[in-house]
């Protein structure tokens, strides 16, 4: 998606309390291909952890991380995913749903779409 | 609490004062006043998020049907869509009725039937194409032995095989069992460990409820809506090279990605 509109639409991701730590509500799948991370207690913590979320899945867009009492994680109710797209005057166009179940990237691409119709900019993005 | 609810309290409180000026408000009409106010302040409580996400973890509905997490919210929906583009005003918006290449098409006719329609753009739980996508999902699950979210030639093979339990063929029966298992009735919890995982197979009532109050699941804030604005934010990249800030971006749409390695 963001090769298909990065031209258009900034992508930022903003890594933030684990969803599924060792020493809390962890996961079989996460087990599997060895992914254990304990919850953070320290920014430093955070930061290692999304320099290897970062090295492991060859992000190509830049990857912030929240401070550690997750300010920014708060204000936008991110917390475990959450998909939001912002428009050009700074005001929210979508608001995805909470992770796992809301978490559609499919839908997002929609509203991106329907926001680059409205700014006039579907001629050249997409597929 | 928000805005309209101070405006409310404020606007009683005048009216009360204003009523005292000219007449002192009786015992009955200030009792009145009250439990009007405590309950829509009730109400405006027990509509949060964060409530109803707890008071469903207490009954243990986590399941993907339970309707726990609350759907999302776009400017740009269906009404949005044909306002503009469904010129005939049949509820089929045609290739030739939208700008754009066809993979903008593509995109939005989500369904591949060849016209964009208000099934397009549903994303509500009922919605036929989110129930077969779930069905779907479910299925890849359980074949994905690695969970790498790819199934090899290795894995699909040992789905025939333990589906055809020595045959070389299946039959519609066989693929039966693909199909998620029913299940368990949901009880009144009464009795039930919270400890113990829940019916759905998701993480025990408790961990999700420690989730829940330590922001792993959620939080009281239930962000930003479609409309208002984006609360700015500075945060370092992963590498600490630099600072980046919403506002560098004004003028340019932005994609927030919320999530974590786990």
């Amino acid at each position: 998606m963001h090769q298909r509109y990065g031209e258009y639409v900034a992508f930022l991701g903003i890594y933030v309390r684990e969803a599924h730590p060792i020493d809390g509500a962890s996961s079989v799948a996460n087990d599997k291909v060895g992914i254990r991370i304990r919850q953070h207690r320290t920014f430093e913590e955070r930061l290692a952890a999304a320099q290897a979320c970062c090295g492991a899945l060859h992000l190509g867009m830049p990857l912030l991380v929240d401070t550690i009492d997750d300010r920014v994680g708060h204000a936008y109710s991110g917390m475990p995913d959450r998909l939001y797209l912002v428009n050009r005057e700074g005001k929210v166009a979508y608001q995805g749903g909470r992770g796992p179940m809301g978490f559609r990237p499919a839908e997002l691409e929609q509203s991106i779409i329907l926001l680059l119709l409205e700014n006039g900019n579907a001629g050249r993005a997409g597929r | 609490m928000p805005r309209f609810q101070l405006l409310s309290f404020g606007v009683a409180f005048v009216m009360l004062a204003g009523t005292a000026r000219a007449q002192p408000p009786t015992p009955d009409a200030c009792v009145v006043q009250a439990k009007r106010l405590l309950h829509e302040g009730l109400a405006w409580f027990l509509e949060r998020e964060a409530v109803l996400m707890a008071r469903d973890i207490a009954r243990d509905r986590l399941g993907p049907g339970d309707g726990w997490f609350r759907l999302s919210q776009s400017r740009y929906d269906w009404k949005w869509l044909a306002f503009r583009f469904d010129k005939d005003n049949d509820g089929c918006i045609f290739p030739k009725e939208l700008p754009g290449n066809s993979g903008v098409f593509a995109t939005l006719d989500r369904d591949g039937n060849g016209a964009i329609t208000a099934m397009d753009l549903d994303w509500s739980a009922a919605a036929p194409y989110l129930k077969d996508t779930a069905l779907a999902g479910q299925w890849f699950g359980r074949t994905d032995a690695d969970a790498n979210g790819r199934i090899s030639r290795q894995e699909w093979d040992a789905l025939f095989d333990k589906l055809a339990k020595g045959k070389d063929y299946l039959t519609s029966e066989d693929l039966k069992k693909l199909l998620p298992p029913t299940p368990p009735p949901k009880g009144t919890g009464k009795g039930k460990d919270p400890s113990a995982k829940s019916g759905s197979g998701m993480p025990s009532p408790a961990t999700m409820m420690y989730g829940l109050l330590t922001g792993e699941i959620g939080s009281l804030n239930e962000g930003p809506r479609p409309g208002q604005r984006a609360p700015d934010f500075i945060l370092p990249t992963h590498d600490g090279t630099r600072q980046i800030s919403l506002k560098d971006f004004r003028g340019k749409p932005v994609v927030l990605i919320f999530g974590s390695f786990t």
